[in-house]
């Protein structure tokens, strides 16, 4: 009955959560060793970093981004603000439809730009997004920045509006004058504007933006360059080949000769059967589950993806960010973006998402040479993402011609894959070419790898049941060697040499690989290990390495692999019904595993499932249990003000709209001013909690502040607040409490530990998410 | 020079062009596709003006993209349907028209040009539309009133005028009149006579109709033989059935007033030869966990269901219900409900006929198609159109208690051997109160010119003063004796069909319902537990066979009780059930078992109201912050916001003589108790007079709270450990 207001909830908005985490400052002596006077441009100030010191005037940002209709936007995750103050730092894409003209000078369609069509779970409208990590602008706004003056400063930026938006102005203010006044037209709106601006000596920049209360604007990824202040010694160019099994190397001349330049791992191991958790295995230096999201859900529900932003873990390019570099993103891999549902955002400055399943590959490579023509002298880490061995296998014909034979499975499609490796081989051949050219390579860490292979073998064609999916020409749920071994290739000439490593690495070791090679301190923690040492010589044991997928894990060690299923119920071709819960091979006598030894080796089998299950990695905790202290709006605003204690040690993990000083390791002083709020960390989670505020002056009462998930009066009897032992659990809350508006105080904490989502996939689901990712061509139609 | 051609005049295109002016000419030239043609114009004038809202509320670009996207291939399905309806509908009519046409062309001996053929085709595709249409606005204004009433001007004029001045029997008076005389109108020539003469001699003479009339004559009396002696003498060795009348909203006083036998005669009749539980109450005054709770004996927090949007696994987990033990004891199961009843074909409850309507998204999004076409209405909502619209009978505006009624009485009429276990719920009487004619117009007033002239929206804006008030219980009102004659119909079949005697009836409501008794208290059921207007309801039962003497019975009873009861006088098994055999109050040995009642609200949709407001209740969202949409179209609650809404809820206990009031707000706890024995109507909280009862209730009301394993009391609220 009366179901008559659901078709609201179709209206219903996707809460987004802010990380906790803040990209840790460098010290100062190790910023010394990594900026060793090598000539180039130092990147001063990366304002996004400082938006939450920055001074704003503007109209109630929070509101004009709710009521933001552009689809393709997210709160930046990984700023650190709360409350309004969150929406200072986000991320926009903007489409650029021309994909065959992109990364070459051409005229912007934006009128064709605003014709596509949103797509929020998987965003393949076919054009390029290119997504910047932005300042939130509204009406008659301003951002001052206090910055370090640098001599030959200069400025760079993008600018944009919202499509379908009327003029706005745009100005630069360099220590109180404007120096550039731009005014974006209805006609330009919808498009990244690049802007160069000489600031030398500058101490205060002002971003200033004229219009109405209507109208947003962005200032996408600006920086503060000191020309000539000396870059870092090297950049990073870090290359995946989507789909590309390590026996496609003989196709690929480009490939070979940069192996001969550098080292070439031949058993290298993806940790990973697809390509979300895999990237994010390989910039995060361990296995996709402990990182915080697993290779199990094509789209991460709301839940895993709120962890994994409250996790924030440090990957590849935001460490690199905080170490003074660009980090830059083109490719095309859906995953990148984190506003369509199916993505996760990994913290780059600036990410072009080429959406075209055949033009892609020349675009790449031509924004990629632009980039690094205009950027040469900077300091940067750029991400390529080649897609061409993925399916479709459609290669330009001249590709196929020149195929010489190789040893590959029989079948029928291995012609149009090896193909489309050779392609893929040319265009990344011209990178390199640029490289050279522009005398980069010396100084230019090049990796270039595959992030999973794909099944061609017919022994190891069936069906997933649980899935609904056929292995053959797929990848993301078999863990077979041809799915799982991948190139891998290091070059830096005179830091890297040129060597071939036979021994099995995975690809969580080369984000503590680049790290190393780049002098930046390692993490501890982790599982990945830099490979560093194994190309200067040095003995380093082999370890196992561990794979995960959809429904399989894998864990493969000296000469034997171990596959598991959660759902072992497979369909052979022909229509038998098989059991493959447990696959045990003998890689040494039987390398193409088309001999299941489950049932032969039990002893075998036994020590690979102790294996399994020592290496399996658990998902990652949030870091530690967050108190979080709020404030809500009310009628007109309040001062609330006084001390927490506690006998573990505080740290401050955020603040907004509030200020808070710690007078010693276990006293904080507060004041929070309005609608604010505080979040802290108590170490142990277990000490003691005191809270003595007032408001406006009077004390408030215990049973004014309201605790845990319900937002409850519940200590209204005690004379003072103070929580400890069992107590402490009552402030547990699942689900932050419900606000008010009533100028509430409202005392929670995220509970120690995050229990993991115990959700498995129905099948009915799991074969609807099957038919979708057929239909828009994920994958391909039936197992040929 | 060759000219210059655009793409689509090649030869080809042309050629295809023509042959498409063709076609339309030839239909446009016989009287059913005129008609056709001229009703599918009506397809598109639906468009002009519509408005693509949903439910009051514009959908926005995101949630149209949204729907668009998901349900974009039946949207397109429906509209199809729609104008496939309108081409039949037009070709019958038209094909009405063409066969009257040609009767006046045989009587005049002359030809017909297409042109004639065409406006005679359309002549009767409008005459009858307009009869189609006009009795179904009369009949059953309310699913009209969004397209005209409501949207004021001359619409509403013309509705209005048409619902005052014209009943259903007017029109079709009206319409046999203009068949008659056009049938009639030819006889006037001699020629017409001779002709209709002739026929009626071949006709009679013919042998087809002599070889005809024995064999039909014989069939009659064969199947009138059969009628009469088909009804097997009742066998006393097997149990007897029960027919559950529920309905839906409906309150006790309107059962039991002094009044009742003018107002609704049947009630008043039932009651008057039943045992009368005067001081039934339901536990949650909300249909789908009330329901639950009367059908599985069991309080929500054993059976799960606490709020109307549970997930798929919570609905399969309720526990063994009556329906299902019945039927593994040879009973025949089923329920019979329009709209509100739609939570019988969502939720196993044991029935083995579920003949209710089904809701979800995709019903929505097929009602919305068919709003935008007021003039397919009449066709989709009749009988031979709800085959084909499914959609129209989840609409709360369309619900017609004497088409359930029917229904009720077809599976009576074929009651087999087997004893049955029948329910039927009404939904009429829930808000919108949409009843149809006479009924909506029985208790209102003519000179009501506000929002709810029909029904009362259930998004429409509260009402402005007592004018309104008084419009929406004569609505209730009405709907309720719409109700009364329907069940009057199902209780003479029960008499016609040799039933009554072995068949025990209970009337029963799943809740009543707030109608501003007063202003604090609002209108609706289950926000909020002051007075008891809302879980207040009338039982009345029926046991002919254990000769049960009518009586009032004055002690509390339960929903939970219906199940130990029933089990008892079925000699089946009872079910693990929280209740108690009320089996010495039917025999009239007890006055009352001293039965404490428990209750809790339900899910709060809005922010606030009255009953409810911000200082009366914790906060969370409105229901569309705290639901979502299940893969299958299903709408469900997100399970992060159980805790929040079962803590939130509001719980009552009631004795004989007291009730007791929990209410968890910010500012603590809020405790009222209430004399019910000196303040029925329950105004004057006596909590500080009586804290000893008080205190010795509070510990009752807690003790129930905590049955639910889960929870613990935390200063004084009760929340999850």
């Amino acid at each position: 009955v009366k179901l008559f207001c659901l078709v609201l909830t179709l209206a219903g908005c996707t809460a987004r959560t802010n990380s906790h985490a803040h990209a840790q400052p460098i010290p100062a002596a190790e910023a010394e060793r990594v900026h060793a006077g090598v000539p180039g441009d130092r990147i001063a100030y990366r304002f996004i970093d400082h938006a939450g010191d920055a001074q704003l005037t503007s109209p109630p940002l929070g509101d004009a981004w709710r009521l933001l209709s552009y689809p393709a936007k997210l709160v930046d995750p990984y700023a650190g603000l709360r409350g309004d103050d969150a929406t200072r730092v986000i991320e926009l894409a903007l489409p650029d439809a021309d994909v065959a003209a992109y990364g070459t000078p051409h005229a912007l369609a934006t009128e064709r730009a605003r014709a596509l069509r949103f797509d929020p779970v998987w965003n393949r409208t076919r054009a390029v997004y290119e997504s910047k990590r932005a300042l939130f602008a509204v009406g008659e706004s301003r951002y001052n920045f206090e910055v370090t003056p640098v001599t030959k400063g200069e400025l760079q930026l993008a600018i944009a509006t919202p499509p379908a938006s009327n003029a706005i102005e745009f100005v630069i203010e360099l220590d109180g004058k404007p120096q550039l006044k731009r005014t974006i037209t209805a006609n330009e709106a919808g498009i990244w504007i690049s802007i160069t601006l000489p600031a030398p000596n500058v101490h205060q920049v002002a971003f200033v933006t004229h219009g109405n209360e209507a109208q947003t604007a962005f200032w996408g990824a600006p920086l503060l360059l000191d020309r000539g202040g000396g870059a870092p010694r090297f950049n990073v160019l870090f290359v995946v080949i989507d789909t590309l099994r390590s026996d496609a190397l003989p196709v690929m001349p480009r490939l070979q000769r940069l192996a001969t330049e550098g080292s070439l791992f031949e058993q290298a191991i993806t940790a990973a059967t697809w390509t979300r958790p895999s990237v994010l295995a390989m910039l995060g230096g361990d296995l996709p589950t402990a990182i915080g999201q697993s290779a199990e859900e094509m789209i991460p529900s709301d839940g895993d993806r709120r962890r994994f932003y409250a996790v924030a873990p440090p990957l590849l390019p935001r460490v690199m960010e905080a170490h003074g570099y660009r980090a830059v993103a083109i490719g095309n891999n859906f995953f990148l973006l984190g506003y369509p549902q199916i993505g996760l955002t990994l913290g780059f400055d600036e990410v072009a998402d080429i959406r075209h399943p055949m033009l892609d590959t020349p675009a790449i490579t031509n924004a990629a040479i632009a980039f690094m023509e205009q950027h040469r002298d900077e300091p940067w880490l750029l991400h390529l993402h080649y897609d061409a061995p993925h399916w479709p296998y459609t290669p330009p014909p001249q590709y196929l011609k020149k195929l010489p034979p190789i040893p590959f499975p029989q079948d029928a499609m291995a012609r149009d894959y090896l193909g489309e490796a050779a392609y893929a081989d040319e265009y990344v051949g011209r990178v390199l070419d640029a490289l050279d050219r522009l005398h980069l390579s010396d100084r230019t860490l090049v990796v270039v790898l595959g992030d999973h292979g794909e099944i061609f073998d017919h022994a190891h064609s069936y069906t997933i049941q649980a899935l609904n999916q056929p292995t053959l020409h797929h990848h993301g749920w078999s863990g077979y060697d041809e799915l799982l071994r991948v190139p891998l290739i290091f070059r830096m000439p005179g830091t890297v040499p040129p060597k071939r490593l036979a021994q099995q690495v995975s690809l969580i070791d080369v984000e503590p690989t680049i790290l190393d090679v780049l002098g930046l301190p390692q993490r501890p923690g982790v599982r990945g290990r830099s490979l560093a040492p194994l190309w200067r010589g040095e003995m380093q044991a082999e370890r196992p390495a561990f794979v995960e997928g959809q429904d399989v894990r894998v864990v493969r060690a000296q000469q034997w692999a171990y596959l598991r299923r959660s759902d072992g119920r497979v369909t052979l071709p022909g229509g038998k019904y098989e059991d493959r819960t447990e696959e045990l091979y003998d890689l040494a006598a039987d390398p193409l595993e088309h001999v299941n030894l489950a049932a032969a080796k039990p002893d075998r089998l036994a020590s690979m499932r102790a294996l399994f299950e020592h290496e399996a990695p658990t998902q990652r905790d949030a870091p530690i249990s967050v108190l979080h202290l709020r404030v809500s709006p009310g009628d007109r605003d309040h001062v609330v003000d006084g001390t927490l204690h506690s006998d573990g040690a505080i740290a401050l993990r955020g603040v907004a709209g509030a200020e808070a000083s710690p007078v010693d390791a276990h006293t904080l002083k507060l004041t929070l001013r309005g609608a604010a709020q505080v979040d802290l960390a108590i170490d142990p989670p277990t000490a003691q909690l005191q809270l003595a505020l007032r408001r406006d002056g009077t004390p408030l009462l215990p049973r004014e502040i309201l605790l845990g998930e319900f937002g409850l009066p519940l200590m209204a009897s005690a004379k003072q607040l103070m929580l400890d032992g069992d107590r402490l659990t009552w402030i547990d809350a699942v689900r932050p409490p419900v606000p008010g508006e009533r100028g509430e105080v409202l005392l929670w904490r995220d509970p120690s530990k995050i229990t993991p989502l115990a959700l498995s996939p129905t099948k009915k689901s799991s074969s609807e998410v099957a038919g979708m990712m057929r239909r828009w061509g994920y994958a391909q139609p039936g197992g040929r | 020079m060759a000219q210059q051609r655009c793409p689509w005049e090649t030869e080809k295109t042309v050629r295809i062009w023509r042959a498409i002016a063709r076609v339309f000419r030839r239909a446009l030239g016989s009287g059913p596709g005129a008609g056709a043609l001229a009703l599918v114009l009506f397809f598109g004038l639906d468009f002009v003006g519509a408005t693509f809202e949903f439910m009051g509320f514009s959908a926005d670009e995101t949630a149209t993209n949204r729907i668009l996207h998901r349900y974009g291939s039946q949207i397109v399905r429906d509209q199809l349907r729609v104008l496939l309806t309108y081409v039949v509908v037009g070709a019958l009519l038209g094909t009405i028209g063409t066969l009257i046409g040609t009767w006046w062309d045989r009587a005049r001996n002359r030809n017909a040009t297409p042109w004639l053929r065409a406006r005679r085709g359309i002549l009767a595709a409008l005459v009858g539309h307009a009869y189609f249409f006009t009795h179904s606005v009369v009949h059953y204004p309310q699913i009209y009133s969004e397209a005209f009433y409501d949207r004021g001007g001359v619409r509403r004029w013309a509705m209005v005028w048409l619902t005052d001045h014209l009943t259903p029997s007017m029109l079709d008076i009206g319409l046999l009149a203009i068949l008659l005389v056009a049938l009639a109108r030819p006889l006037l020539e001699q020629r017409a006579r001779d002709l209709a003469f002739a026929f009626l001699t071949r006709l009679a003479s013919s042998r087809a109709v002599r070889w005809a009339t024995a064999p039909i004559a014989i069939g009659l009396i064969v199947i009138f033989g059969i009628a009469a002696i088909k009804r097997p003498a009742p066998s006393h060795a097997r149990r007897p059935n029960v027919l559950v009348l529920a309905v839906d909203s409906l309150r006790a006083d309107r059962v039991f007033a002094k009044d009742a036998a003018q107002r609704f005669p049947a009630l008043a009749k039932l009651a008057e030869r039943a045992v009368r539980f005067r001081e039934a109450h339901v536990t949650v005054p909300r249909t789908f966990p009330s329901f639950v709770t009367l059908l599985t004996g069991r309080f929500p927090h054993h059976h799960g269901i606490r709020h109307m949007f549970p997930t798929a696994a919570q609905r399969a987990a309720i526990g063994p219900t009556l329906p299902g033990v019945l039927r593994a004891h040879g009973y025949h199961t089923a329920v019979i409900s329009d709209y509100a009843g739609e939570i019988f074909s969502r939720t196993p409850m044991g029935f083995d006929n579920v003949d209710v309507p089904y809701f979800d998204m995709k019903t929505i999004v097929g009602q919305r198609g068919l709003a935008v076409h007021p003039n397919v209405l009449p066709y989709a909502t009749s009988d031979l159109g709800r085959l084909i619209f499914k959609v129209v009978d989840a609409m709360p505006e369309l619900s017609d208690p004497a088409r359930l009624a029917n229904r009720a009485i077809a599976q009576l009429d074929h009651a087999g051997a087997q004893p049955f276990f029948m329910t039927v719920f009404f939904s009429t009487a829930h808000f919108p109160y949409a009843s149809p004619d006479p009924y909506y117009r029985r208790y209102t007033s003519r000179d009501y010119s506000g929002p709810y002239r029909y029904q009362k929206p259930p998004l429409a804006p509260g009402p402005r003063d007592e004018h309104d008030r008084q419009q929406i219980r004569a609505l209730y009102d009405g709907a309720v004796a719409a109700t009364d004659r329907a069940i009057e119909r199902i209780l003479d079949a029960l008499d016609r069909d040799g039933l009554a005697d072995e068949t025990i009836v209970v009337l029963l409501a799943d809740h009543g319902e707030n109608l501003y008794d007063y202003p604090d208290r609002g209108m609706g059921h289950g926000d909020h537990l002051e007075g008891s207007a809302a879980d207040h309801v009338p039982w009345l039962w029926i046991d002919p066979g254990d000769k049960l003497t009518p009586h009032d019975v004055p002690g509390v009873v339960r929903d939970i009780d219906l199940v130990p009861t029933l089990s008892g006088l079925l000699h089946v098994p009872t079910p693990t059930t929280d209740g108690v055999d009320l089996a010495p109050l039917l025999r009239g040995e007890k006055q009352s078992l001293e039965l404490t009642a428990y209750q809790e609200t339900e899910l709060w949709f809005t922010a606030g109201g009255p009953g409810f407001g911000p200082d009366e209740r914790l906060p969370y969202p409105t229901v569309t912050g705290v639901t979502d949409l299940a893969d299958d179209d299903d709408v469900f609650l997100q399970p992060s916001w159980q805790d929040t809404i079962i803590v939130a809820k509001h719980r009552a206990l009631r004795t004989d003589r007291w009730k007791l009031l929990y209410r968890p707000t910010r500012a603590g706890v809020r405790w009222s108790l209430f004399d019910l024995a000196a303040d029925p109507d329950e105004r004057v909280d006596v909590l500080a007079a009586h804290s000893d009862v008080a205190a010795m209730l509070e510990r009752k009301l807690y003790a129930w709270m905590l049955e639910d394993r889960r929870m613990s009391v935390r200063g004084g609220f009760v929340v999850p450990r």
